[in-house]
């Protein structure tokens, strides 16, 4: 078991073929931190390629992102009206998905319409929580990423995991612990370690994808990332939108919906919520 | 997993009992290691003694909350038990359906009401006896309150959701095609008739006066958990919370015999219905 486990880790940080972290979110990255720069330098950023200036504009006509009755025609214009934020989020998201699509194991259009109606559920559940926004956007990211461990799987290990995957037992135990059990790793795990790695991503959000499953680990500020992001997750996959593995797990756990500060109030909103989330998703993934 | 050692069973033992009735009897060892092992390691503790030590610290509740929860999780059925919905249908439902037509408001509990089912039951053979009587505007006079301690489990009954597994527990196939809908892959309780059942979030340690009285109790398969000391409280607290002459019902395998004086115990077919006196105030 230890050797498979270490055997794993070592493909996971060795693999010179895993996703590299786009480009064009490294320079938006960049720009988006400098003082100095505006909603013009980021339009003229994105405009450098056009495929992704007119999806970002198609998605900003959709009925879920719209804003206003008229149509935005410039990437300036889309800026404007929608905000870095949302820009942001968009680029981001429309980026991600277009990684590890040869994966032939489980279905990525469907995997990441999962990472993307989490990330978006994460925004509202953090609203309705009174998160901070620089908590809010930490979990929107690790809400997109939180099952890229399963990706990784597919990719460094493909013949083995597609033997696991047709030996789940569905019914029996979670994902996590079965994967622990087969690999002494599981998804969690290996998803954090991918993007500490190769995407060098920020600490919190490293932690929430290793936790997604585990929200109680760590600090109390640093579980509130990750309690978003295992609520929005349990949420989605309840409604039936999950990451196509389908396997047991609870909804969430009742701590982690407490220690948000979350009313059973809320559960009539978050049904029209999830819905929105994936409506919004579906306006991202082709 | 983490072991539990005699020492530490009896600390998470007292702690478990105190914090939500729930009395364990020795030889549940493996009930604390396979339920909470997963927690004390992702709260950062390598023993339950260390675990114990968290759980007493945690000022904010929420590993409480956490444990309560692990510690609470049943398996709920539809229908469960054939002699008491029996009861239910052929007597108790209609006997209320009579008393909510000379113009009565009858409020039924179901106490540790967990995802649902058990409400939505109920909720079933309310409304197929109005419909019968051709009296749906009877529902009106019927308030169905569902109580649980865990917030998980009350999300699930308050979105009236349940995957295929669990409608394979009990929802006889005609009230399957009357009730539910399908939707990605679980079936939807009616999510118009589901508002008549209000869920809140209770403890059943909890002083029960906020809840008000009730003309029926639903108490099943969860006192079995709790001490002897508890459960008397806890039968004690209901009478308190019942109209005279109405019914508690327990689950089949449980009985108030030594354990309270406030009910006359009567028998319908095989099922067990425990009256408050009426002579109770």
């Amino acid at each position: 078991m230890n050797q498979t486990r270490n055997e794993i880790i070592d493909l996971i940080d060795q693999r010179g073929d895993l996703p590299a972290f786009p480009a064009i979110l490294v320079k938006l990255q960049r720009v988006l931190k400098d003082p100095d720069s505006d909603n013009a330098d980021v339009a003229r950023l994105i405009e450098l390629d056009p495929v992704l200036t007119l999806k970002i504009l198609k998605v900003a006509n959709s009925p879920y992102y719209r804003t206003g009755y008229l149509e935005i025609d410039t990437l300036a214009t889309a800026v404007n009206r929608l905000g870095l934020d949302r820009i942001g989020e968009i680029v981001l998201a429309l980026e991600v998905t277009k990684l590890f699509l040869d994966i032939t194991l489980i279905d990525p259009g469907k995997f990441w319409k999962h990472g993307l109606a989490v990330a978006n559920f994460t925004m509202m559940v953090g609203k309705y929580a009174g998160v901070s926004s620089q908590i809010q956007a930490q979990a929107f990211f690790a809400g997109l990423v939180h099952d890229v461990g399963v990706m990784v799987f597919c990719h460094v290990i493909p013949e083995r995991y597609d033997l696991f995957l047709s030996g789940l037992d569905r019914q029996k135990a979670s994902l996590e612990n079965q994967e622990k059990e087969a690999f002494g790793i599981d998804h969690q795990e290996a998803g954090a370690r991918f993007i500490q790695k190769h995407w060098q991503m920020d600490p919190e959000i490293v932690r929430a994808v290793a936790n997604h499953h585990l929200p109680f680990s760590g600090t109390a500020l640093q579980q509130q990332c990750q309690q978003l992001v295992h609520l929005a997750n349990g949420v989605c996959t309840f409604f039936g939108y999950s990451n196509g593995i389908d396997c047991l797990s609870e909804v969430f756990n009742t701590g982690a919906w407490e220690a948000l500060g979350l009313s059973l109030d809320h559960v009539e909103t978050m049904m029209i919520d999830v819905n929105i989330a994936v409506g919004k998703a579906a306006e991202l993934v082709e | 997993m983490l072991k539990v050692n005699p020492q530490e069973f009896s600390l998470i033992k007292a702690y478990i009992e105190e914090q939500c009735g729930i009395h364990l009897e020795n030889g549940k060892e493996y009930l604390i290691e396979s339920r909470l092992s997963n927690l004390a390691v992702e709260a950062g503790c390598d023993s339950f003694t260390s675990f114990h030590a968290k759980a007493l610290a945690d000022r904010g509740g929420k590993l409480k909350a956490r444990i309560i929860d692990l510690m609470t999780t049943n398996e709920t059925l539809w229908f469960r038990d054939e002699s008491a919905w029996g009861y239910l249908m052929e007597k108790a439902v209609p006997e209320l359906m009579d008393k909510a037509e000379k113009g009565k408001r009858i409020r039924i509990w179901s106490a540790a009401a967990s995802t649902g089912q058990e409400a939505y039951s109920l909720l079933m053979v309310i409304h197929q006896e109005a419909k019968a009587r051709g009296k749906l505007y009877l529902l009106d006079r019927f308030e169905i309150v569902g109580t649980d301690i865990s917030t998980s489990a009350l999300f699930v009954a308050l979105t009236a959701r349940y995957n295929p597994m669990a409608m394979n527990r009990g929802v006889p196939k005609e009230k399957q095609q009357l009730y539910f809908t399908e939707e990605k892959g679980s079936w939807e309780f009616d999510q118009i008739l589901k508002k008549r059942v209000s869920f809140r979030q209770f403890n059943l340690q909890e002083s029960f006066a906020s809840l008000g009285v009730f003309d029926l109790i639903l108490c099943r398969y969860v006192a079995i958990y709790f001490s002897d000391s508890f459960k008397r409280q806890l039968f004690s607290k209901m009478a308190g919370a019942m109209k005279p002459d109405s019914a508690l019902l327990l689950g089949a395998t449980e009985t108030l015999r030594g354990l309270s004086d406030r009910f006359k115990i009567t028998y319908y077919k095989n099922a067990v219905v425990n009256f408050k006196k009426k002579d109770e105030s």
